[in-house]
């Protein structure tokens, strides 16, 4: 995984920590900014995913090269 | 027989005949000299006779054989001869013709030593600096020495299994007879593909190992193609030879020693290569295993981070799911906006003010009629 990628993909993940954070610090929900996180999240927790699809596979790639020498 | 004794022979057929005779058997004489005669020829006549009495024997010895025994005659000396006696047919003079003369008496031995010990000292025959290294891993061996006797067997025995191709020439080694044989074994061997040449033979005073002190010999070993090992033993004297030839040892054992010596620093060496490849292929099999070891930690991290950031963007999922407020719509609660933004409470509502309500799966636009609280 490139220098850049791994930063995004770690700052991702650290977004994501922080509106969970978020969450369970209100008391009382405010709907608006709540729906604002929540698009924030998903958004997030999609690029995540996607992110985290490709490096399993990268690593199965590499780990079938070494298994096959 | 009749006509035998009653043959009559010509002078020369009579002198032939007895000469025959006469040759018949080696002679050793012994006496002191009395006269010397070096003729132009390079033979020298000479007459021995016995130190307590007036016998004489007139004696001659040709130049070859002179030559090889490298003693000076002198008047006083006392000699042992080996050869023949003769009759000189052109003047019917009787002779002894010696092939060989040897020096008597421990003292003129010494003398003779020591002279020719100064001449060849003075020529550089012993110079260290004339002396040829023995040849590495040394395969092909030519041996002088007697068949018979315990000291070929003692080379024979004590020379390693090393594959080696030995010549072996048989040579008288005692008294001064030796030095004719010792110089023909020389001789065949220079002709022979050697690497070393080995003369040996066992202990003996001055006097037995005069041949070792013969100066012909000593040029001969000095001159040979290759290497000379000399295992003469001896009591105080060191042979010449033995001081002329490029390694000098006391047996035939030690000779051995010598020959063997780089096969088996070679072995040795193969041995420690083979330790050390050992070594390396051990070395080789353990950062192996520790690479195998890596790699299988590497893998197990991998996936336990790859897994561990599954469960937590999943988890992250649920909550956020959880939170949504839409989700509340589906229960049947709305969402209702005034100009775009959430209405919370009455106030700042009134009649007629246009709201926007979201419902689960739509929204309602809607005019408000009356305001309570």
């Amino acid at each position: 995984m490139a220098k850049k990628e791994s930063k995004q993909f770690k700052d991702q993940l650290k977004e994501i920590e922080k509106i969970l954070e978020w969450f369970n610090a209100q008391e009382e929900l405010d709907v608006e900014e709540a729906l604002e996180k929540v698009k924030q999240a998903s958004a997030l927790i999609k690029l995540s995913k996607t992110r985290l699809k490709e490096v399993e596979n990268e690593f199965k790639d590499i780990k079938r090269e070494i298994e096959e020498e | 027989m009749e006509d035998e004794k009653e043959k009559i022979f010509t002078v020369s057929e009579y002198i032939e005949i007895l000469n025959t005779f006469l040759k018949c058997e080696e002679i050793k004489l012994i006496g002191e000299v009395s006269q010397v005669q070096k003729a132009v020829s390079g033979h020298v006549y000479f007459s021995l006779k016995d130190q307590n009495s007036d016998a004489v024997m007139s004696s001659v010895i040709w130049k070859g054989n002179y030559m090889r025994c490298g003693i000076h005659m002198e008047v006083g000396m006392e000699l042992l001869l080996t050869g023949h006696p003769q009759i000189y047919a052109p003047r019917g003079t009787f002779s002894f013709q010696a092939d060989t003369i040897e020096l008597r008496g421990e003292g003129a031995l010494k003398k003779a030593y020591d002279e020719l010990k100064k001449k060849l000292e003075g020529e550089g025959i012993f110079a260290p600096e004339r002396k040829r290294p023995l040849p590495e891993l040394i395969h092909k061996i030519g041996v002088i020495t007697s068949r018979e006797g315990a000291v070929i067997h003692d080379f024979v025995n004590n020379l390693g299994k090393f594959g080696y191709q030995v010549s072996l020439v048989d040579s008288r080694v005692e008294g001064q007879q030796a030095v004719k044989s010792l110089i023909e074994a020389i001789h065949t061997l220079k002709k022979k593909d050697i690497e070393v040449l080995v003369i040996i033979r066992g202990g003996g005073s001055l006097e037995s190992l005069q041949a070792f002190n013969n100066e012909a010999l000593v040029r001969e070993v000095v001159n040979f193609p290759v290497p000379v090992i000399a295992g003469i033993g001896h009591d105080k004297d060191v042979p010449l030879v033995a001081l002329a030839a490029d390694v000098m040892v006391s047996t035939p054992t030690a000779a051995t020693h010598l020959i063997n010596y780089s096969w088996q620093e070679a072995y040795a060496k193969i041995g420690q290569m083979s330790q050390i490849l050992t070594r390396v292929a051990q070395e080789i099999k353990r950062i192996s295993a520790d690479i195998d070891l890596s790699w299988s930690s590497i893998i197990d991290h991998v996936v336990e981070r790859i897994e561990a950031i599954k469960q937590k963007i999943a988890f992250a999922e649920q909550t956020i799911k959880f939170n949504d407020p839409t989700r509340q719509l589906k229960f049947g609660y709305s969402i209702v906006r005034k100009g775009g933004k959430v209405v919370k409470n009455v106030r700042g509502v009134e009649k007629g003010d246009l709201l926007n309500v979201q419902l689960s799966d739509g929204s309602v636009e809607s005019t408000v009629d009356r305001v309570t609280i």
